[in-house]
């Protein structure tokens, strides 16, 4: 009783001892710690964990296949120099039927070449299962001819029933600290960058930090993960990282190619070779469509990287390697291949491990793309941003040309459609004709539009593409219809035909060239090489649509601009005429009738009561008359033509004369309510003596009356307007008005003879007018070569007008 | 028959006042600008005439050494369409909104368009012409409606 409890303790003892070790591994490897517990247990100078390999056939007779070593211990640290051993009759038969075999001599049970290199004497084998139901088996040895008692075998039976358990125990922890470092090292790098991209050789520590920690997990001689950059090199798979001691012989890979890793690619699904070395039919059968045949090259590396002879034993050449998948989309492949320590394969285990570390890379890699792709987007947009605001600016050129060519437009905006579409090689401009029925080649873009001979390229010009087919048998046609971009990222899933044009077209985006509701065309936008458009390209493509439309909109509406103010400027020519016209009607029968009236007044008695009657309906002719002649100035002024002023020797006489009879004539139109009075003042004319004026009588009379018009209807009521002359300088004559009424300020003397200015006073004191007296005035002064000069009001509130005009002796 | 004459060309006014005395014989005041209007616009309230004769292009004032500055809508919209403004003060107050109103101008109807359209009922326009007689009977046919 006493002994039983003591074996207990002893059992539980050594219970202890295995949980705790298997608790405290990291490694794989941590299963040879366990082989020591148990074979201290049972007195043994050694344990070995065989595995049946995958393509063993126990059934058979006699059985087929062979035991890896999965683990071992050796009290003497010896180191085996075999990885298998056959499945010989006496294994199959206690692996089928679940027997422990305790072995006497393993030198005379066909395990010799085991037995040689353990220096193995007496063996037990014990068969077991690993957690994934696998058959193994565990052998405990003694280098002397010790056999195992009873008691140390059913202690070994009873601890082989655990070790599967416990290598579970030890796989799960291992797979654990795997996906914890892999998780961190992944998240460190985006806690680091979280917005801005990293430069190419920061972004493949990552993927070093994996392979590195994956194979010290696996015990591996190589964990290599290959990565596609979308941006810089689509379509390549690039080894990134890899823990190969040599420089790899193949870094790159393709879609399409053969060997294991292009397996992988072609496939998008993991592979799992237990041992290089064999049948190579046996390995095609398990993977179909694999194409590989060089295991030399493989078993010379083994050799090599684990320090094994020529004349020894290799152990399985195993690799596996699995996808690296977003979704669907394939990102790359992590591979890793021959073991290099207990257990000695890479198995369906290690298989499951490397999806889990795949999915942290997809992880990491999507993030990279998805930061690499924001940036891509941005600098297309920064791009895009810039070249519209040069294309704007050049449009904006062209459109300040007489005759602005829509050409150029085009041509400029087919040249920024290339520099900011990567992948753009052939653009064109298509619009639609007159009668919105076909789509025609306004402008084109690209090396491949002059590839052919001179008839072959004005015939690919030549070519239309009716917008009317239902359903649509262009793209053309179909965004005609729906008004939308459309996007072909591959021709030869659409039925459209593109061959027909430019054979060597991979894709297409075609966007409408349109303002709101208006259409008027589409952009084509053609890539022929490997590179696909990016995911943008469709949003710019919009985007330079509906800048083209808009130019083109602003072409149409400018030219149309321009032909109605063409148009105008012939009915502007119409309407002077018209003027000219009814100037020269108005001004025939009213100067008859002034010349009538003057001749009259002279033969009426001063003291008549008519003769008053007569002078105001003279002073009523000579406004007509003046208005007449200045709507005929105006319109000659407006058109652009010179006044002809026709030059008379003007004398005192005559200047006196029609000075005063112009200020009666104002006299009898101004309010007598205002009591107004207009005098000449005759002797500042004097010193004119015997000179004479140059000047045309009607055209001085016009800008004399004009002065004492504005005289009369500004000035303050109970004032008097005073007309007077003298020389100003040498050869000048000056004929003034003063007058004391509303005031020209010093600021405004410039603006009074420009056209339709009123200062605001003025305008309060005016009920009829339009500002162009003075402006008048000035034009016919000029045309005489003499001058109008306005002084400001003066501080006792005296205006002047100084009429300005050349003296010839 | 009490007339009032809102012309600022004194020439027609004197003349329109004669003929109109001759015609009508009526009493005939008149107004000269359109400040002198909302001046006295307190005085038509309280006494109002049986007909206004109204121009339509009216100066603002008579110059004089302290002129009253024009107001922001007469600055905006000038001379051109004074009498029209006058009438709208006319048409605001329930004194005399009905007081009818001949809009008398050398302007053509069509010149003034639409705003013609938007008068009151008691407004009428009537060209200007040398011959007094055409005014005289609208003044007698609204004298008579009123």
């Amino acid at each position: 009783m006493a002994q039983t409890s003591t074996s207990q303790r002893h059992h539980d003892s050594i219970l202890k001892a295995l949980v705790s070790t298997a608790l405290n591994q990291s490694k794989l490897s941590g299963l040879c710690e366990i082989l020591k517990v148990v074979a201290s247990a049972v007195n043994a100078t050694g344990c070995v964990l065989w595995k049946v390999s995958p393509d063993s056939k126990l059934d058979q007779d006699p059985p087929i296949g062979s035991l890896f070593v999965v683990a071992h211990w050796c009290e003497k640290n010896q180191i085996f120099t075999t990885f298998d051993v056959p499945i010989i009759p006496l294994i199959g038969v206690a692996i089928l039927k679940n027997q422990t075999i305790n072995v006497k001599d393993a030198m005379s049970e066909g395990l010799e070449s085991f037995a040689r290199s353990g220096n193995v004497r007496s063996l037990c084998l014990v068969p077991m299962n690993f957690a994934d139901a696998t058959k193994g088996i565990i052998g405990m040895f003694r280098d002397v001819p010790q056999p195992f008692d009873k008691a140390a075998v059913l202690e070994a039976e009873q601890l082989a029933q655990l070790v599967g358990h416990l290598h579970q125990v030890i796989r799960r922890e291992v797979a654990f600290r795997l996906m914890q470092n892999v998780d961190h090292a992944v998240r460190e790098t985006e806690r680091r960058c979280s917005t801005a991209s990293l430069p190419k050789d920061d972004l493949k520590k990552v993927p070093q930090r994996i392979c590195d920690l994956v194979t010290e997990t696996l015990q591996c001689v190589e964990t290599s993960i290959f990565l596609e950059d979308r941006f810089d090199t689509p379509g390549v798979y690039e080894l990134m990282a890899t823990t190969w001691p040599e420089r790899l012989k193949k870094e790159t890979y393709r879609k399409g190619e053969n060997g294991l890793t292009g397996y992988v690619l072609n496939h998008a699904r993991p592979i799992q070779i237990f041992d290089l070395s064999q049948d190579i039919n046996t390995i095609q059968f398990r993977h179909p469509g694999l194409i590989w045949k060089d295991s030399t090259i493989v078993a010379e590396a083994a050799r090599r990287f684990l320090g094994i002879g020529a004349g020894d034993n290799l152990p399985p050449l195993s690799f596996i390697a699995t996808p690296i998948l977003q979704g669907e989309e394939l990102l790359g492949v992590i591979r890793c291949s021959l073991a290099k320590g207990p257990p000695y394969y890479l198995g369906s285990e290690e298989t499951s491990l490397l999806e889990l570390v795949a999915a942290h890379i997809s992880e990491y890699w999507g993030a990279v793309l998805r930061r690499r792709k924001s940036e891509e987007e941005n600098l297309a947009w920064r791009a895009l941003i810039d070249s519209i605001r040069k294309l704007n600016r050049f449009v904006h050129n062209q459109l300040a040309k007489e005759v602005p060519d829509e050409h150029e437009i085009f041509a400029q905006a087919l040249q920024v459609t290339d520099d900011v579409i990567r992948g753009a090689e052939i653009t064109d401009i298509r619009l639609l004709d007159q009668n919105k029925k076909e789509l025609y080649f306004a402008e084109t873009h690209g090396v491949a539009w002059n590839t052919g001979s001179k008839g072959e390229i004005q015939e690919r010009l030549r070519r239309r593409f009716s917008v009317l087919e239902n359903p649509p048998k262009s793209v053309g046609a179909d965004v005609y219809k729906t008004r939308t971009t459309c996007v072909i990222p591959d021709v030869h899933d659409t039925s459209y035909h593109y061959s027909e044009t430019f054979p060597d077209t991979k894709r297409i985006i075609v966007a409408p060239i349109g303002v709101e509701d208006k259409f008027f065309g589409v952009l084509d936008i053609r890539g022929t090489g490997e590179h696909g458009f990016a995911p943008h390209t469709e949003a710019i493509a919009d985007v330079l649509g509906q800048q083209l439309g808009l130019y083109h909109y602003l072409m149409a509406t400018i030219s149309q601009l321009r032909s109605s103010e063409a148009e105008r400027e012939i009915e502007m020519d119409h309407q002077r005429q018209t003027f000219e016209d009814l100037e020269h009607q108005l001004k025939s029968p009213i100067i008859q009738a002034y010349a009538r009236v003057q001749a009259f007044l002279k033969d009426i008695p001063a003291e008549s009561r008519v003769l008053r009657q007569m002078q105001a309906i003279r002073g009523l002719c000579g406004k007509v008359r003046r208005v007449t002649i200045s709507t005929g100035i105006f319109a000659s002024l407006a058109k652009g033509k010179p006044i002809e002023p026709t030059f008379r020797s003007l004398y005192y006489q005559d200047l006196i004369r029609m000075l005063i009879e112009a200020a009666m004539d104002h006299e009898f139109i101004v309010d007598t309510e205002r009591y107004i009075k207009f005098e000449v003042i005759r002797k500042t004319f004097e010193p004119l003596g015997k000179l004479e004026v140059r000047a045309d009588p009607d055209l001085l009379e016009q800008a004399v009356n004009n002065v004492l018009d504005n005289a009369g209807k500004y000035s303050f009521p109970s004032t008097s307007v005073l007309i007077y002359g003298g020389f100003t300088g040498k050869g000048r004559f000056h004929i003034s008005v003063a007058n004391k009424g509303i005031k020209i300020h010093s600021r405004e003397v410039r603006q009074c003879s420009e056209r339709g200015w009123r200062g605001e006073e003025a305008a309060a004191a005016s009920g009829d007018g339009t500002g162009i007296g003075l402006w008048i005035v000035d034009n016919v002064m000029k045309s005489q070569g003499g001058e109008l000069i306005i002084a400001p009001t003066t501080s006792d509130g005296i205006t002047e007008i100084k009429l300005i005009l050349p003296v010839s002796s | 028959m009490k007339i009032l004459v809102v012309e600022d060309d004194h020439l027609q006014r004197d003349w329109i006042r004669q003929q109109l005395q001759q015609e009508l014989n009526a009493q005939i005041d008149v107004i000269k600008t359109e400040l002198d209007f909302r001046s006295r616009l307190e005085e038509i309230t309280k006494n109002p005439p049986d007909v206004i004769i109204m121009d339509i292009m009216l100066r603002w004032t008579d110059p004089n050494p302290a002129m009253e500055p024009q107001p922001e809508d007469v600055k905006m919209e000038g001379f051109f369409r004074a009498g029209l403004r006058c009438e709208k003060l006319l048409a605001s107050d329930e004194r005399t909104k009905n007081i009818p109103v001949i809009l008398y101008t050398v302007l053509a109807n069509s010149d003034l368009g639409d705003k013609i359209k938007k008068l009151g009922q008691n407004i009428f326009y009537v060209p200007k012409d040398s011959d007094i007689r055409p005014l005289a009977r609208w003044i007698r046919g609204l004298v008579r409606r009123h």
